[in-house]
């Protein structure tokens, strides 16, 4: 077989392998824009006159507007605060160099380790002593605790990349520690504060177990709303599924498409920088 | 008490002592150069007094007060370390402006005083450049631009020359002589040049492995240096050493080396025994082939390198023993360039004594006849 057959080929098997891998996401991007009725047609209609029916419907559904606010909130909300704790601290582990710092750093992360299910409980009991079941500032920050351990460690190499002498050439110019590092050090690390916040906003936007558990009405996001408020008395309400699954998914893929670079860095904890 | 004083300094990297009981009294005016080899403690001297770095032991104290606690942004100097450290998401310009810029002056000055001091030091042109976009050169010339551009009454250079082509730093040697009149402020500064020290320096501080070990006006240091490693070190070429022991004769003492022989007079005269000591001398007293008696020391070498440099030239010459040697002639008009054997000369009081174990200098040669 020649090499451009050979090569066309392999390059087909992979397109093939892609667009079977996309199926489900573009089945529910389609879904976003037919009739009920088209939705659950046998076989899947592929081809059909597109409507906007499906999201007007969901745009008239009151509980739809708390639910995405909620979601953009929350998720903004709790990964900003957790990048800001997560650069102070991870300036501090970088620059100070306790003893001990590895040994720190691998507690932090452990948190992250620890399966969600494992806690729940212990945080439901400890969340209704507190008082903060279905509250902003309890979910929000139940959230930035989650991210926090992340970011450190992303933000982390980065600030380690960035050499001292900036700190103290700086210092010596008569800047005081914390411009050091919201001035100096801050800008040079902005790929890894990016790559934070790609990687930890994913992770609360598509959170479900706890904001179920440990959240409520008032506090619930769209995934909670996906999995628990579809019913209506006519049985499962797919059109609106279907639409809500659509907006909740979009922003991610556009966000995941132009950043793809930054979640490598996450990944890898900030080791891996690639073209970042 | 001078503005600036550093009282019994001790600073330890792991085991290895980088400071070992530094005491120096910076003189109020001039400037002051510390010279010492690599990693003698020069820099980590002035990242101490800067407060870059804690000492293990010891004070620092600036205009009367104890500021070996003080952070650094708290003292009040001009600093210019020795890498560039230019903050990269700032232009040249903002490089500069940002010590004026902490200290909120008002943008019109600003931009003249990074003027003024962008034309001193000719980066006029890069003022708009990122620090990525500009040379070696050009990035050590907006940091000394950049630590300068504080008006301080007390200013730290870290080798801020170094690496750069000798013209440049030939005019900035110049500019910061100026400079320093001009402010008449206290700069200390750091450097591993000889040159350099005997050319910006009011006075010059020797630092050799953590310790002050001579001090004094260059002149001083140049001629009567008190210690082995200023006297090896501070000129051009390096000074040639031969080791040797002192030998009590009928007339008072006289060093023996496999080079030479001669008498000495000790200071102090009493308390010496036959010990070893280095014999040195300069590489240009030197003459080659002397023939009219003015240089009676006189011993035979071969020729291993000649360098021109213009009006003078270098020789590094090897003695019978196999030791090397610098010697620095006039031009060689007419000389055969290369290897060849040469009868070295030298004058007896040209030689200056040091004590092998201690390196302090315990006398010098007499104008005597000698001959090895």
């Amino acid at each position: 077989m020649k090499p451009k057959v050979k090569a066309r080929l392999q390059q087909g098997f992979l397109w093939l392998v892609a667009v079977a891998f996309f199926l489900p996401v573009l089945w529910l991007f389609l879904a976003a824009f037919k009739t009920a009725s088209q939705i659950l047609a046998i076989p899947p209609r592929w081809i059909f006159r597109p409507t906007w029916q499906g999201l007007t419907y969901m745009a008239s559904h009151q509980a739809f507007w708390s639910h995405a606010v909620n979601s953009v909130v929350i998720s903004l909300s709790a990964v900003v605060i957790a990048i800001v704790v997560s650069f102070v601290a991870a300036y501090s582990f970088s620059r100070f160099r306790l003893r001990g710092t590895n040994f720190m750093m691998f507690v932090l992360l452990s948190i992250r380790m620890v399966p969600g299910a494992a806690v729940v409980v212990p945080m439901y009991l400890m969340y209704t002593a507190l008082g903060w079941i279905n509250s902003y500032p309890g979910i929000i920050l139940f959230y930035a605790m989650f991210s926090i351990p992340f970011s450190v460690w992303i933000l982390k190499g980065f600030i380690d990349g960035v050499s001292p002498r900036f700190d103290e050439a700086a210092q010596s110019d008569g800047a005081s520690r914390l411009h050091v590092m919201f001035r100096i050090v801050l800008p040079q690390v902005l790929p890894g504060i990016v790559a934070a916040f790609i990687f930890n906003t994913i992770f609360v936007w598509n959170e479900f177990l706890f904001d179920f558990i440990i959240g409520g009405n008032q506090v619930a996001t769209i995934p909670v709303a996906l999995a628990s408020g579809l019913y209506t008395s006519q049985g499962i309400d797919w059109q609106y599924i279907a639409s809500l699954t659509f907006v909740y998914t979009l922003p991610l893929m556009v966000v995941i498409y132009f950043f793809q670079k930054y979640l490598l860095v996450g990944m890898t904890f900030g080791t891996v920088r690639g073209e970042v | 008490m001078s503005t600036l004083v550093v009282r019994q300094l001790q600073k330890r990297y792991g085991t290895r002592p980088v400071l070992d009981g530094v005491d120096l009294e910076v003189p109020d005016q001039g400037l002051t150069v510390v010279f010492g080899g690599p990693g003698s403690g020069k820099s980590t001297l002035l990242r101490v007094v800067a407060g870059l770095e804690a000492a293990d032991a010891g004070t620092v104290w600036l205009r009367g007060q104890d500021v070996t606690r003080t952070a650094p942004q708290d003292r009040q100097l001009a600093y210019v370390p020795q890498n560039f450290a230019l903050y990269p998401q700032m232009t040249a310009f903002e490089n500069i402006a940002y010590p004026l810029r902490l200290r909120r002056e008002p943008s019109s000055t600003i931009t003249q005083r990074v003027r003024e001091i962008a034309e001193t030091l000719r980066i006029e042109d890069v003022l708009s450049q990122r620090p990525d976009q500009l040379s070696g050169g050009q990035k050590q010339r907006v940091a000394i631009a950049r630590g300068l551009i504080k008006r301080a009454d007390i200013y730290l250079l870290d080798d801020p020359l170094i690496g750069l082509d000798y013209k440049v730093r030939e005019r900035l040697v110049e500019e910061l002589r100026d400079l320093q009149e001009r402010l008449g402020a206290l700069f200390l500064y750091a450097t591993s040049d000889p040159l350099e020290s005997l050319l910006l320096g009011d006075f010059i501080a020797v630092l050799d492995h953590g310790r002050i070990v001579d001090h004094g006006t260059p002149d001083a240091l140049y001629e009567a240096p008190r210690h082995l490693w200023t006297r090896l070190n501070l000129g051009f070429p390096l000074t040639n050493a031969v080791s040797g022991r002192l030998q009590k004769t009928a007339d008072g003492w006289q060093v023996v080396t496999p080079w030479f022989r001669t008498a000495v007079e000790l200071d102090p005269p009493a308390d010496h025994d036959e010990r070893p000591v280095w014999a040195t001398f300069r590489a240009e007293r030197i003459t080659l082939e002397p023939s009219d008696g003015t240089n009676p020391l006189t011993f035979a070498a071969e020729i291993v390198l000649e360098e021109d440099i213009g009006a003078e030239t270098v020789l590094y010459l090897t003695a019978a023993d196999g030791a090397e040697l610098y010697a620095l002639v006039p031009h060689r008009e007419g000389a055969a360039p290369g290897p060849g054997s040469v009868t070295v000369g030298f004058r007896p009081d040209d030689v200056m004594l040091y004590d092998a174990k201690t390196q302090m200098g315990i006398g010098r040669g007499v104008a005597t006849d000698g001959r090895g």
